[in-house]
């Protein structure tokens, strides 16, 4: 394929982007329509092609939305008249019409709505109703308005069965594989992981970061328009992602997966589910900011969107990021400069202007980014304990498994006494715990250490002190009041042991990372000269 | 590809890829307009269209038929064009209960009062949506529908005004 073609190519793959991204950004009454982790499992049912299942529960969900409408087959108002997408609100709007539904096909119950047909029921969960109605905006978005109006009209005026219901969501699916056949071209990328491959020699195992650097310097200068390689970042991703994919590979071929892999097998199909499950794989260590910056659990800020952003390339690169240390560090810190060369070539600023962002370097050293990264850390740890205090003024039997999970060898035996705990040490030499009976009394109990000892009062302690320093949203809200609240504390609590356990590894590996220049200040001044030098080769020259 | 890359791992990596770009917050040189925009704009009267919604409008075909079916299904009232015969400029209109009518203002001729008046409804409209024959929707939101009628001043050079004027435009009330 030619340059020229694979322009094209990329030109419909970033229309698809730029539909993604816009309901990404979509909002309603001033707040995201569409929480990040929505989009995210949006994206993953387009690229891996998993949307027939979501497609045909979306038709059900049709079925629900059209029977309900306050005005007649009004489907339209389950979707876009019931607030932001988050579960809580479609529970809420599905109760609210089902007050005047006189209709005999649906039933609620605190999951969800059960749909009976002639031909057999189907119920959808509210839980899954936030992804349907994004993949409704996807598809009203990608494929227009009236072309998907015409497939639910033409199944809610006729007779309606399972049957019926699943012949729209068939042609439904087959508008959404014709567009994405268009528009999730291959070459471009097919093209970047052949050239990952030829660089390393079919090694992915010798893949590491000075390799990583010599292909920038190399490809970012190269006159091939088809791929990109110009920044560091796309570099460091495209080669994180080919390590990730062949050793995804391997396992499924380890996990004798192949009964399962799609049937064309030669040609490298795999099953969509597959692919999901891959994706979710790969994206395990990432996942945590998605759900803390996600209903329920956005309901506290435990972190900001600067902290966020500090975290995306590390927790991004998973259990590769202690393979490459010094590259994710090179990515974090120039980054920005050369995002802002990108930008100054955009608003076509000549070379004079494009060398003065060269001279004024990067904002922080490797010192300082780990430094941010220790900080970081002391926040999140803070959080943690302030989530324990939230949750011990909620009464939650939570507040045990939180406590647990800070300090797993803390002696419960103090307690005992007074809650009656089972204290006979299992093979782990762990005291069993009935968590719900120690609630009812905990919050009397553990602020005394003549009642439960100096290790969980001091614990307690800690706990409060943390919860008062912090001033963030839903630290200072009442939360024996609020059953969300206390689940995002405790939620919240368990993903911020993910990473703050990925952070402690990381700044670990840093420490014992053998540098070539010796140490982190020469080799920042090393790796300074180095990107300057090829920022003024990519952009700066000519 | 040899053999310590599994087959694989390529179809892996277009997913992977893929998946990346369709996440990046990066710049993009396409003007999509989401669903949920056009929906807010042919619903809520204190939607402010983007410029880019209202360049869809003009420009894009599929764009407008979107909008027509979602303002079809919804309407209080429509107003269709005037007969092919017609000609010359449109002062009144009337259709499924209303009536809109061009009054020009005694105080200042540049000025122009379009009244609207339910003869047998009891809805109220919001909103005053104008199509031209292959051209740009107009919208007006109506703030104070009050005893069935509403009064609105506007200038005579308003798009919305030279519209209602065309004989060959559909109105649509909500």
């Amino acid at each position: 394929m030619g340059s020229e073609e694979l322009l094209l190519e990329s030109g419909k793959s970033s229309e698809l982007s730029a539909v993604l991204h816009t309901i990404s950004e979509s909002e309603i009454n001033g707040e995201p329509k569409f929480p990040p982790n929505v989009c995210r499992e949006l994206g993953k049912m387009v690229v891996c092609r998993t949307y027939a299942t979501p497609i045909m529960e979306l038709c059900h969900l049709i079925v629900c939305a059209h029977d309900l409408s306050p005005q007649k087959g009004r489907y339209e108002f389950l979707f876009w008249d019931s607030g932001a997408a988050h579960s809580t609100n479609f529970r809420q709007y599905c109760h609210c019409a089902l007050q005047s539904y006189d209709g005999g096909r649906l039933t609620i119950d605190t999951n969800g709505l059960q749909i009976q047909y002639s031909d057999g029921g189907f119920a959808i969960q509210f839980s899954r109703m936030p992804v349907l109605s994004a993949m409704m905006e996807f598809l009203l978005t990608a494929l227009g308005y009236c072309d998907i109006d015409d497939i639910f009209q033409t199944m809610l005026v006729g007779d309606l069965s399972r049957k019926s219901v699943s012949e729209a969501a068939n042609a439904l699916s087959r508008l959404v594989y014709a567009y994405l056949r268009e528009h999730l071209p291959t070459a471009q990328s097919q093209r970047k992981f052949r050239k990952i491959l030829a660089f390393c020699a079919d090694d992915v195992d010798a893949i590491d970061d000075p390799m990583i650097l010599e292909f920038w310097q190399e490809a970012s200068v190269d006159e091939d328009k088809g791929v990109d390689f110009k920044t560091f970042d796309s570099v460091l991703s495209t080669f994180i992602r080919a390590i990730q994919a062949v050793e995804s590979a391997r396992s499924l071929m380890a996990l004798n997966y192949a009964c399962t892999i799609g049937s064309n097998r030669e040609a490298g199909e795999i099953d969509p589910d597959i692919l999901s499950e891959t994706l979710d794989s790969v994206s395990e260590t990432i996942s945590p900011l998605m759900q803390l910056s996600s209903p329920p659990v956005d309901q506290v800020k435990f972190l900001n969107k600067q902290e966020t952003s500090h975290l995306e390339n590390l927790l991004g690169a998973g259990e590769l990021a202690l393979r490459l240390p010094l590259s994710i560090l090179r990515a974090n810190i120039f980054t920005k400069t050369q995002a802002r060369l990108t930008q100054a070539l955009r608003k076509q600023q000549g070379s004079l202007q494009l060398k003065e962002i060269i001279a004024q370097g990067p904002e922080e050293t490797y010192q300082d980014r780990q430094i941010t990264y220790q900080n970081l850390s002391h926040h999140i740890e803070r959080s943690i304990y302030a989530s324990l205090h939230a949750l011990a003024l909620a009464r939650s039997h939570e507040t045990i498994s939180v406590m647990l999970k800070l300090d797993p060898r803390i002696d419960f035996s103090p307690l005992s006494e007074h809650l009656g705990l089972d204290t006979t040490p299992d093979q782990d030499n762990v005291v069993q715990l009935h968590s719900r009976r120690i609630a009812d009394h905990f919050i009397e109990l553990v602020q005394k250490s003549e009642n439960v000892g100096q290790d969980i009062a001091q614990l307690m302690q800690n706990a409060q002190k943390a919860y008062s320093g912090l001033s963030r949203k839903g630290f200072k809200d009442d939360v024996s009041q609020s059953p969300d609240l206390v689940q995002a504390f405790s939620l919240g609590a368990a993903l911020l042991l993910d990473v703050a356990r990925d952070i402690e590894a990381f700044l670990e590996r840093l420490d014992q990372t053998n540098l070539s220049e010796g140490n982190w200040q020469k080799q920042f001044s090393h790796d300074l000269a180095v990107f300057c030098g090829q920022f003024d080769k990519i952009y700066a020259r000519g | 590809m040899t053999d310590t890359i599994p087959k694989h791992a390529e179809t892996i990596f277009h997913m992977l890829d893929h998946f990346d770009s369709l996440m990046q917050k990066t710049d993009t040189s396409h003007n999509i307009i989401g669903f949920s925009e056009l929906y807010a704009y042919a619903t809520q009267g204190d939607h402010v269209p983007t410029p880019a919604l209202k360049e869809a409008l003009s420009s894009s075909l599929k764009m407008r038929r979107d909008l027509k079916r979602l303002l079809n299904k919804q309407s209080i009232a429509t107003m269709m064009r005037a007969a092919a015969a017609s000609s010359g400029q449109i002062e009144r209109r009337e259709g499924d209960g209303f009536v809109i009518t061009l009054r020009p203002s005694q105080a200042d001729k540049n000025q122009i009062y379009l009244l609207i008046h339910s003869e047998d409804r009891d809805d109220s409209p919001s909103l005053l949506f104008v199509e031209e024959e292959n051209g740009p929707f107009h919208r007006l939101v109506i703030e104070d529908f009050y005893d069935g009628e509403a009064q609105i001043l506007l200038s005579v050079q308003d798009d919305i005004v030279k519209a209602l004027r065309k004989p060959k435009v559909d109105v649509i009330l909500r």
